[in-house]
């Protein structure tokens, strides 16, 4: 009976990690390949037939099930991932090179008070329902951004818009304002038509009233939905035909059907990105986000956080090429200044850094009146994703200089209501940005009324320099006058030692290697994409 | 028979109104709301608080409640705060979902657990008992994300025969009923075998046997109806608790069913949604144990003619 039993056990796990040995090329049948003309399979059914794609279609996924098919109604990643292959701004701001590139205006001029900008629309642009596109939905559009808390944030600044006739339409802005330009490229624009006959059912159900090179076909919003080139598309139809989206909310799943061929980019975790480098069926780029995470200190939270150099000593303390190799597998860029200068208009190379120098930390804690340590609290993050590593890290690297903190796990919607209230000791959190430096305003500003998390007004700090700095370098049209502005600025902010910038998050793209792709740090485009 | 069914229906009524306060408080408690879910880190807090506004969300909690409670009266369950769509379609769309995996995952555990169970007993300490036990405690071991990957490598990535994402195709439900039922089936096969044990061991089954009853007749007419009023138990207990408790495999397969839409719902904040779907889960859950009880009455006459008796 116990040879039995033994015998019983060593045929089960083989049964069991069967599944665990490594592929064998000659095992697998050949998956088929799918006619690239069939003209009854034009979404490609990627659950059908797990094989390579036909050479026109193209299957990706995202997270979450698509929650509006309206250009404007949601600022959520996953959801623009989506519309941006659905609709167009004015401009369309390339990130990977931080420029502006023309879209549905061929050009602008400002107004010398620079309140007022002229757009010049081309005359060939339409919808996807087959309307011209004409000034008065690019005013609809803006006027209508105006009102929709998601995007509002983009359209911040703007008085309204007026078309002057069917190719011109003025904005009007409160103030002079250099991040408008980037601001627009977020506002989509949309057939006013469509939008105001659906009312209210606009955004869900399939939508037609973008201009961008793809349109809606198929929206089965849990299972997939289909997105086909559009033929009228000004700039010539895209080259991948079809594109299937599929939700898999599961980061392991994602990364099986990737495997099985059921979807054809991805962004992979670092680790799994690691072994797809090394080989040779799949293509590859580990590309910086325009993204930051930071450390967030409340000055404000105990006797200890509220003096400079214990900040300081913080910041020094932290090793960012550790909170990498935690976090990212050494894949994600060291972060020096509060937003990525590469990717963002205005964000300047500022000479105040926080490089890893635990001496200096022990000798800051020591002026401080803390020589033998001290307790600054606890540390809150979100209990999902890298953040749990990151905080670990960083607890370490405070404790080997004597600074004490307990770790606080939560979920992300609790943490903001508390970050926005100033409830926490210290805090690691991160945001995308959207290509201005003036995105941090809404870290710093005084007068955005709850903005997060530090609020600076008082005697602490000189906040009423930080606003005014943050006025004239947006008020300043000329780039150079900006650059010093926001550097000055820059160099405040980070002498409160409040926003202790730690990494540019990664994004691992891999890719079927048939696939040419120009990949973009934080969304895509997938009409500049092709098949082999 | 009626008269305990109406009132085991009346009882839903007390029931739902229970659920419905419990997850509205818990809601109402914890902290965040769903203008900041939706803005994300990026939004002022005063774009949080007119989306909030706009949402009904900035009405104190108690009003929220009744108003949300007045609307399910009219089957109206609240439009989603994230995808903006009447909770009711949404949830129609998902139970028939939850439904036939949580069908198909039960119906796959009784074919695999009961013969193997009866088996495994009737050859106590034999390889036809060792295997299945073993496999049995094995697979209630595993973890139902492992169990759950393991098939998609094997029949996705190395076989190539099944999808690994989504149910547009017959084929797409092999996997999770596979996953379901192998756990499951697990659950099963030992409260058979324990369960078939005990029984086959009974005076009135040593009687049948003297009586010169096949072996056959033995073990699948007289044991087995009596073995299986625990399993039933069991199997009404798991078939309730996959209808929205199956998140892990409906998350890994791409399934658009009621646990991953709840799950969902109570990350974003979004409290029609969680209200919603957990009051369509109550329903189905009372609905399932009703007929698990009518079922046993059905299974064993001593507990019909108890129903019987105390109606005369």
């Amino acid at each position: 009976m116990r040879k039995i039993s033994i015998l019983v056990f060593a045929l089960a796990l083989v049964f069991l990690f069967g599944a665990c040995v490594p592929k064998q090329p000659d095992a697998a049948p050949t998956p088929a390949i799918t006619d690239q003309t069939d003209p009854e399979s034009p979404t490609g059914d990627a659950t059908e037939q797990p094989a390579r794609p036909t050479r026109d279609t193209l299957n990706l996924c995202v997270q979450t099930p698509l929650i509006t098919t309206d250009g404007q109604g949601t600022n959520n990643l996953q959801a623009k991932y989506v519309l941006t292959q659905m609709y167009e701004g004015l401009y369309y701001f390339n990130e990977a090179k931080g420029e502006l590139e023309p879209r549905v205006a061929e050009s602008y001029t400002v107004s010398e008070d620079g309140k007022v900008y002229t757009f010049k629309l081309r005359d060939d642009v339409y919808f996807h329902n087959g309307d011209q596109v004409k000034a008065s939905d690019v005013a609809f559009s803006f006027n209508r951004a105006l009102t929709k808390p998601d995007i509002a944030s983009f359209a911040s600044n703007i008085v309204e818009a007026k078309a002057v006739d069917d190719t011109t339409v003025d904005v009007y802005l409160q103030t002079p304002y250099a991040p408008f330009l980037v601001n627009l490229c977020h506002i989509f624009i949309l057939s006013e038509r469509e939008v105001t006959e659906q009312g209210e059912a606009f955004g869900t159900q399939i939508s037609t009233a973008g201009c961008g090179p793809y349109m809606m076909t198929a929206l089965d919003n849990d299972v997939k939905w289909t997105l086909e080139a559009f033929p009228k598309y000004y700039r010539g139809e895209a080259s991948i035909k079809y594109i299937n989206y599929i939700p898999i909310a599961d980061a392991a799943a994602t990364i099986i059907a990737f495997e099985a061929g059921e979807i054809d980019w991805i962004i992979a975790d670092t680790t799994s990105f690691q072994t797809f480098a090394a080989d040779s069926k799949y293509n590859t780029e580990a590309m910086l986000a325009n993204h930051c995470n930071w450390l967030a200190i409340n000055p404000d939270a105990n006797d200890a956080l509220e003096n400079d150099n214990v900040r300081k000593a913080i910041a020094y303390a932290i090793d960012k090429e550790a909170l990498n190799y935690a976090a990212f597998d050494g894949l994600a860029g060291i972060a020096d200044y509060l937003e990525n200068p590469d990717y963002n208009i205005g964000a300047p190379r500022s000479s105040v850094k926080y490089n890893y120098d635990p001496e200096k930390a022990k000798q800051l804690l020591a002026d401080a009146g803390y020589a033998n340590g001290v307790d600054i609290g606890t540390l809150m993050y979100a209990s999902s994703g890298y953040w749990p590593k990151l905080a670990q890290v960083i607890q370490a690297n405070l404790a080997d200089v004597g600074i004490k903190c307990e770790l606080e796990a939560g979920e992300l919607a609790s943490q903001l209501v508390q970050a926005r209230a100033q409830d926490f000791d210290i805090y690691v959190c991160g945001a995308s940005s959207y290509g201005d430096y003036d995105n941090i305003r809404r870290r710093f500003y005084s007068t955005l009324e709850g903005s997060y998390f530090v609020k600076y007004k008082g005697q602490k700090f000189d906040w009423q320099r930080m606003d005014q700095l943050m006025d004239e370098s947006c008020a300043a049209t000329d780039i150079e006058t900006r650059l010093a502005l926001t550097e000055e600025l820059n160099d405040m902010l980070m002498e409160t030692a409040t926003y202790i910038p730690l990494n540019h998050k990664v994004q691992p793209y891999v890719w079927n290697a048939e696939l040419n792709v120009v990949n973009q740090p934080n969304y895509y485009c997938v009409y500049d994409w092709s098949w082999n | 028979m009626y008269k305990y069914i109406l009132k085991r229906l009346a009882w839903m009524i007390p029931i739902i109104l229970g659920v419905s306060v419990i997850i509205f408080l818990i809601l109402s408690l914890t902290p965040g709301d769903p203008g900041t879910f939706i803005l994300g880190a990026g939004g002022t807090q005063a774009d949080v608080d007119e989306l909030n506004h706009k949402l009904g969300y900035d009405l104190p909690a108690w009003q929220r409640y009744f108003k949300y409670m007045f609307g399910v009266v009219r089957l109206d369950f609240g439009t989603s705060y994230m995808t903006k769509l009447p909770v009711l379609d949404e949830i129609v769309a998902k139970v028939p979902v939850s439904v036939s995996v949580a069908f198909l995952g039960i119906l796959t555990s009784l074919l695999i657990g009961i013969p193997l169970g009866v088996l495994s007993a009737v050859k106590q300490y034999s390889l036809l008992d060792a295997i299945p036990t073993f496999l049995a405690i094995f697979l209630a071991a595993a973890p139902s994300f492992w169990v759950g990957l393991m098939l998609m490598v094997l029949f996705s990535v190395k076989l190539g025969w099944l999808p690994s994402q989504g149910i547009t195709s017959i084929k797409g439900y092999i996997m999770p009923m596979l996953s379901l039922g192998l756990i499951y089936g697990a659950q099963t096969l030992r409260f058979t075998r324990s369960s078939m044990l005990e029984t086959i061991r009974q005076d009135y089954v040593r009687t049948a046997k003297a009586k010169g009853a096949s072996k056959q007749a033995v073990i699948w007419k007289h044991a087995m109806q009596n073995a299986l009023l625990p399993v039933i138990t069991v199997t009404g207990n798991n078939f309730g608790a996959l209808l929205g408790g199956a998140i892990v495999t409906e998350t890994l397969y791409g399934l658009p069913g009621l646990g991953t839409y709840i799950v969902a719902g109570i990350k974003s904040k979004d409290i029609p949604v969680v209200m919603g779907g957990t009051i369509s889960l109550a329903i189905l859950f009372s609905i399932v144990m009703l007929l698990m009880d009518l079922l046993y009455a059905y299974v064993d006459p001593r507990i019909k003619a108890k129903y019987a008796g105390s109606k005369g």
